[in-house]
C-alpha cells in the first residue's frame, strides 16, 4: 500500500505552490519548509536509534511527527481521483447494466415450467447472503454518502442537516462494519467448498458462459463467473474489512501514514466491490429463473440443466428432484407460482 | 485586514512547555487532547533544537478542503475554526494536515473518536463571542477581548510569537539580523555569526567570545 502512495507521488507533483495575491506569507514557511526537507532525514535517524533523537512530552500518535508530508497525497488521491474516479466507475456501471437490463434482459424468456424443482439454497445459506448483502449495501451507501456527499448533497440539504446525515451514517459505518467481516466469514466458511476449479470452467470462459459456440457445457454449482465473484467478494471483501478495522480504531497507535493506506486500500476496494456487485445484481436479474434459487430456495429444473448441467445430472441421479406439490407441501401453505412467479 | 500566524523561533524554545501548559488551563481542552506540543529534535546532542508546534491556520488549509461536512471556515483574521455542530468525527483532517494539530477525543462508535477538537488561535467559535457554550466547546476567545493567544503570551523566551503576520515577520526579520545567520543554517547559527553582538546585548546573548 505505502509503495503505491509512493509510486502514485509523481502524478501529484505538479500542484502549484503559487501564493495568492496579496496575502502576507507566513514567516514560518522557510522554517516548515526546511522541516519537510529534512523530514526523511530525522525519521531516518529516528528509526536507527532506541529512543530516538526526536521527542516530546505530549503523548499520542505521531506526537513526535513534526511534518506529515505524506497526507498532501492522500488528499489529492481521494479529491482528484477517488471521488470523481468512483462517480465516472459506478455511475458508468449503473447505466449500463440499466441499458443492458432494458435492451436486452428484459425480453428474455422465463424457463420453461417443468413441475419440477431442485433445492438451490437452504435456509442458512439464504439468510447468511441476505445478510450479507443487506450490511455491504448498507456500507456501501453510507460510504458513499461520506465520499460524494460534499459535492453532491450540501448544496441540496445544507450543511446542518446532512452533518445528520452524514454523522449517522459514520456510526452506523463503524458499527456495521465488524459485523459485515462476520458475515463474510461465515459466507466463506460456507461457500468455499464449492467455488474450487472444476474440470469444465475453463471451457465456460472460453465460451463466455456460453454466449459463443453451441451444445452443453459442462457446469457444476456454481460456473466459473459466480466463483470469480465469490473470491472477488471474500479477498476484496476481506482486504476492505482489515483496512477498515485499521481506520476504526486508531487507539492501537499506528500512525497517520498507516491510515491514510488503509484509506487507499479500503476505497479502490469498495469502489471496486460495488461495481462488481452491481454487476452480480444485473446478472441475477437478467438470467430469469436465478433468482429464485436465492429468495425461496428452489429453482425450476430446465433453469438447472441449462445452466448447471452437471450439478442438475448429480441431483437428479441422488434422487433430490421435487414436485412442486412437494416443494409447496415443504414450505406449507403459500403458493409456489405466486412466489416464482416474479 | 490582520492575517494572524503562529511563529516558533527555534533558536529560542528552550522546551519548558510552558505553552502546552497555558493551552490547556485558558480553554480546558477534553482529556487526551493537546492542541499544542512541543517536539524536540537531536534530544541531549549537539544542534537539539525545539519547536512548538500547533494548528498554523494555514491560507490554503488541506484540513478543510478533504472535510467531508465541510465544516472549517476562516475568520476575517485568517484564523481556520471549524464548526462542532456540523462536525462528524471522522478523521479525515487528521491524515491531511501536516502537523497534526486535529485531535479526537474518545467518543462515538467504539469510544474511537469524537468530534475534532484543535488549536482555534483563541479565537473560540462560530457560537456567540464570549457565550458561555462557545467556551465548553471550543475554549477562549482571546482575540474578541483583544487579547492574543495565551501560548504566545506566556512564552518565557518569546520564541512563540502570535499576532498579525507582518508583525511577526518584522520581528523574526530583526531578530535574524541580529543572530547574523537564519534557522536555516540550524545547528551553526552562532558559530557561524559574522556580526559581533550589538553593544547593548553584550554579556547577555549565548554568543562565546
Amino acid at each position: 500500500m505505502l509503495a503505491l502512495l509512493w509510486l502514485t507521488a509523481p502524478l501529484f507533483a505538479a500542484v502549484s505552490h503559487d501564493k495568492p495575491p496579496g496575502l502576507v506569507e507566513n514567516p514560518g514557511t522557510d522554517l516548515w519548509r526546511e522541516v519537510r526537507r529534512r523530514a526523511p532525514e530525522l525519521q531516518a535517524l529516528q528509526q536507527a536509534g532506541k529512543r530516538g533523537p526526536v521527542r516530546t512530552q505530549v503523548q499520542g500518535v505521531d506526537t513526535t511527527r513534526l511534518i506529515n508530508a505524506r497526507g498532501e497525497q492522500w488528499r489529492l488521491y481521494r479529491h482528484r481521483w477517488l471521488i470523481p474516479g468512483s462517480l465516472w466507475l459506478l455511475g458508468g456501471v449503473a447505466a449500463l447494466v440499466v441499458l443492458l437490463y432494458l435492451a436486452v434482459a428484459l425480453r428474455l424468456p422465463p424457463p420453461r415450467e417443468s413441475g419440477r424443482r431442485l433445492l438451490r439454497f437452504e435456509t442458512y445459506e439464504r439468510t447468511l447472503h441476505w445478510f450479507m448483502a443487506a450490511l455491504f449495501l448498507f456500507l456501501g451507501l453510507t460510504g458513499l454518502l461520506l465520499l460524494w456527499g460534499r459535492p453532491l448533497l450540501i448544496p441540496l440539504l445544507g450543511k446542518p442537516a446532512f452533518s445528520a446525515i452524514a454523522s449517522a451514517s459514520k456510526e452506523g459505518h463503524n458499527l456495521m462494519g465488524p459485523v459485515f467481516l462476520v458475515s463474510l466469514l461465515l459466507f466463506f466458511a460456507r461457500f468455499w467448498r464449492r467455488n474450487l476449479y472444476q474440470r469444465g470452467d475453463f471451457a465456460w470462459l472460453a465460451r463466455l458462459g456460453g454466449l459463443l459456440g453451441r451444445g452443453p457445457l459442462r457446469v457444476g454449482f456454481f460456473n466459473l463467473g459466480e466463483k470469480v465473484l465469490f473470491w472477488l467478494v471474500v479477498l476484496v471483501g476481506l482486504a476492505i474489512s482489515l483496512a477498515g478495522l485499521v481506520l476504526l480504531f486508531p487507539n492501537f497507535g499506528q500512525g497517520r501514514v498507516v491510515m491514510e493506506a488503509a484509506h487507499l486500500v479500503h476505497t479502490l476496494g469498495a469502489v471496486l466491490l460495488l461495481a462488481v456487485v452491481l454487476g452480480h445484481i444485473y446478472m441475477a436479474k437478467a438470467v430469469k429463473g436465478t433468482l429464485e434459487g436465492m429468495t425461496g430456495g428452489y429453482v425450476e429444473y430446465n433453469w438447472a440443466r441449462e445452466h448447471h448441467g452437471a450439478w442438475a445430472a448429480d441431483t437428479e441421479a441422488a434422487g433430490r428432484v421435487l414436485s412442486v406439490e412437494e416443494v409447496e407441501s415443504r414450505r406449507g401453505q403459500r403458493s409456489l407460482v405466486k412466489e416464482g412467479g416474479t | 485586514m490582520a492575517r494572524m500566524k503562529f511563529y516558533c523561533d527555534a533558536e529560542r524554545c528552550i522546551e519548558c512547555n510552558g505553552c502546552v501548559t497555558a493551552c490547556k488551563n485558558e480553554n480546558e481542552v477534553p482529556w487526551g487532547v493537546n492542541r499544542r506540543r512541543v517536539v524536540t529534535i537531536k534530544d541531549g546532542e549537539h544542534g537539539e533544537r525545539s519547536l512548538s508546534v500547533a494548528c498554523m491556520h494555514c491560507s490554503d488549509a488541506p484540513c478543510a478542503t478533504v472535510c467531508p461536512v465541510d465544516c472549517f471556515y476562516t475568520t476575517d483574521d485568517g484564523v481556520v475554526l471549524h464548526d462542532k455542530d456540523i462536525c462528524i468525527g471522522c478523521g479525515y483532517c487528521f491524515y491531511a494536515c501536516p502537523f497534526g494539530a486535529p485531535q479526537f477525543p474518545e467518543d462515538g462508535a467504539f469510544a474511537t473518536r469524537g468530534k475534532m477538537d484543535k488549536c482555534t488561535f483563541c479565537a473560540g467559535g462560530p457560537l456567540p463571542d464570549g457565550s458561555a457554550e462557545e467556551y465548553r466547546k471550543y475554549g477562549a476567545n482571546r482575540l474578541a477581548e483583544g487579547k492574543l493567544p495565551l501560548c504566545a503570551e506566556m512564552c518565557a523566551t518569546k520564541a512563540l510569537l502570535a499576532g498579525d503576520a507582518d508583525v511577526v515577520s518584522e520581528i523574526y526579520r530583526k531578530r535574524v539580523i541580529l543572530r547574523g545567520a537564519s534557522v536555516l543554517d540550524w545547528g551553526v547559527s552562532y558559530q557561524k555569526a559574522t556580526l559581533r553582538a550589538p553593544r547593548g546585548l553584550s554579556g547577555k546573548s549565548s554568543l562565546k567570545p
